[in-house]
């Protein structure tokens, strides 16, 4: 009878190992070098119809990539300092940059052209973010200043500052909707704020980090926020509620970079830790983890997932491109 | 003479009308008001000073005051869009200031944002330059570092009885010789772009470190982006 026991607990215990390794080999990837930065990485950005993608560096330039062949279509130079993060507006018509210069620049995406240097920040600018929505012109910045400024970038006005955080802040996103900015700090707090023009306090505070606050990001459809922290853990908030949903203990150290795929609950993440590791953001359990062998400060995905663009320590460019697996679907791309 | 009489009607009706338009267009002409906040330069701490606004011919349009209780806040209402203002600062415990400000030429917003940050009027205290004008390891200024300088450049500017120091830190701990010369270099390079600038030389000495800044040492590990180590620099105030 134990025998018999045993035997069935054997082969259970073989069945799950098979279904986990299945699982496992549900996304599998290679890797690929697609180009060079002079120096480190800092920031990745997949536009909205997934064409190309943007990437900033320490060697005080941004490149833009095509999507999915990944060749160099634009270096932009003009930053006088490192640059720290980029975004695409919701068009892709244009493109922000933060720098430690103090800046916030704003290009023209198909001539690779400076039209704006927004100036303001009394720190250096780490996070930036362009408002999604079509008809606006606006764009976030965050700063070791503490602050968090939106912009009307036609105009080149700086047009609210948010006061709240006190610490550095260290990254900022702009909703899908439209309606809220999230912030994140080495307070170790999110605060989420209104971006009409008249209301300065923050909405909500989220507690839940016990480490400084490096990234936080909208899901496209603008019912969940991730944010990742300097231990290596990911929150997954439900919005606009802010409860917290989902904490992982994601990567051995920090996380610089997460972002979600085009069906709101793919979510991708890299660290120093060398490792890419895609999550399930509901449940989450870990759908693939990849070793890259460099440490990777940025990441980013095209909306299937079929791409995922890395920003390595190295100065690498590096595609991870999904060999088999089941799509994750939808329209939307970007960060 | 029934002519003459309509056409002076005319006339006049068409002076009334448009001088009717004309108070309707000062009645409709958007204002703006600027806040923002008034930190020191030094530890960051909010300050309560008073803000005067010039326009450009240097005529009083407008002031009031910062409350370092609430945060350093400030607002001044009534600047016109499309005009240049400055805003001067003058407190006794502070450096005199003078900030250029542009108003957007659009009706679009209400209240547009600025903060300033002013430097401590105190003996021996070290005002730092939040970005370093210097490539790593080198002691030319950079390309564009003018765009830096320029809010150091013109407090010295507005406050000439100011004697100071240029002060310069090297970017690592390797070679103390070579880190002295290096940190010389800058300093003398951030002494002869400030006396090419309108700052009297007799104001200015350099000092040059051959480590690197005690109060602002290179980060052991890697930490979160943006933390890029170049050597500091400092002007530190000798004699008010």
């Amino acid at each position: 009878m134990i025998r018999i026991f045993r035997l069935s607990f054997f082969l259970l215990l073989i069945s799950v190992l098979s279904l986990t390794t299945i699982v496992a080999q549900e996304y599998k990837y290679s890797m690929k070098t697609i180009g060079q930065h002079d120096d480190e990485v800092l920031g990745v950005f997949v536009n909205e119809d997934n064409t190309k993608v943007a990437t900033c560096s320490l060697d005080e330039t941004i490149k833009i990539w095509s999507l999915p062949d990944g060749k160099l279509l634009h270096t932009l130079t003009g930053h006088l300092g490192q640059v720290n993060n980029v975004s695409f507006s919701g068009n892709d018509k244009w493109l922000a940059s933060a720098s430690s210069d103090q800046t916030v620049r704003i290009w023209d995406v198909e001539t690779g052209q400076q039209l704006k240097v927004l100036k303001g920040h009394t720190d250096q600018v780490i996070g930036v973010y362009f408002s999604q929505d079509d008809s606006t012109t606006f764009v976030a910045s965050t700063s070791f200043d503490k602050t968090v400024k939106l912009w009307d970038f036609k105009l080149g006005t700086e047009i609210k500052t948010l006061r709240d955080h006190t610490k550095q802040t260290n990254n900022v996103a702009y909703s899908y909707d439209g309606k809220t900015l999230a912030s994140c700090s080495d307070d170790m707090t999110i605060k989420i704020w209104s971006t009409d023009l008249t209301t300065k306090e923050p909405l909500m505070t989220l507690l839940g980090h016990d480490a400084p606050v490096l990234t936080c990001v909208y899901s496209f459809d603008s019912k969940k926020l991730a944010s990742s922290d300097e231990k290596g853990i990911i929150i997954v908030w439900e919005m606009p509620s802010g409860k917290q949903l989902r904490k992982i203990n994601a990567h051995k150290e920090l996380i610089q970079d997460v972002s979600f795929a085009g069906d709101n609950q793919t979510m991708v993440s890299a660290s120093l830790d060398k490792t890419v590791k895609l999550w399930d953001s509901e449940t989450g359990k870990n759908l693939m983890t990849f070793d890259t062998g460099v440490e990777v400060w940025s990441v980013d995905l095209v909306s299937d997932a079929g791409i995922i663009v890395l920003g390595c320590a190295d100065g690498s460019v590096r595609f991870l491109n999904r060999e088999s697996g089941k799509k994750t679907g939808k329209t939307k791309g970007g960060k | 003479m029934k002519a003459r009489i309509f056409i002076l009607i005319i006339c006049a009706f068409s002076f009334f009308q448009s001088l009717n338009l004309k108070s309707q267009d000062n009645l409709v002409n958007p204002v703006v008001a600027v806040t923002g906040t008034v930190i020191n330069a030094v530890t960051h701490e909010p300050v309560s000073v008073f803000l005067i606004v010039l326009d450009e011919n240097g005529k009083r349009v407008n002031a009031t005051r910062s409350n370092s209780a609430e945060n350093g806040y400030y607002y001044l209402p009534s600047l016109k869009p499309g005009k240049k203002y400055y805003i001067t600062i003058n407190h006794p415990n502070f450096c005199k200031e003078k900030f250029e400000i542009n108003i957007a030429n659009t009706g679009k917003y209400l209240e547009i944002s600025r903060d300033f940050q002013v430097s401590p009027l105190q003996q021996d205290v070290k005002i730092p330059l939040a970005v370093p004008p210097f490539e790593y390891s080198k002691s030319k200024l950079r390309v564009g570092a003018e765009d830096f300088l320029a809010g150091i450049k013109s407090t010295l500017i507005n406050n000439p009885q100011i004697k100071f120091e240029v002060q310069c830190y090297p970017d690592n701990d390797n070679d103390r010789a070579e880190n002295k010369k290096l940190a010389d270099d800058r300093a003398n390079t951030l002494v002869n772009f400030l006396a090419a600038n309108g700052v009297d030389k007799s104001r200015i000495s350099a000092k040059g470190f051959d480590s690197t800044d005690p109060n602002n040492p290179p980060p052991k590990t890697k930490k979160a982006k943006g933390k890029k180590y170049i050597g500091t620099s400092y002007i530190k105030f000798t004699q008010l």
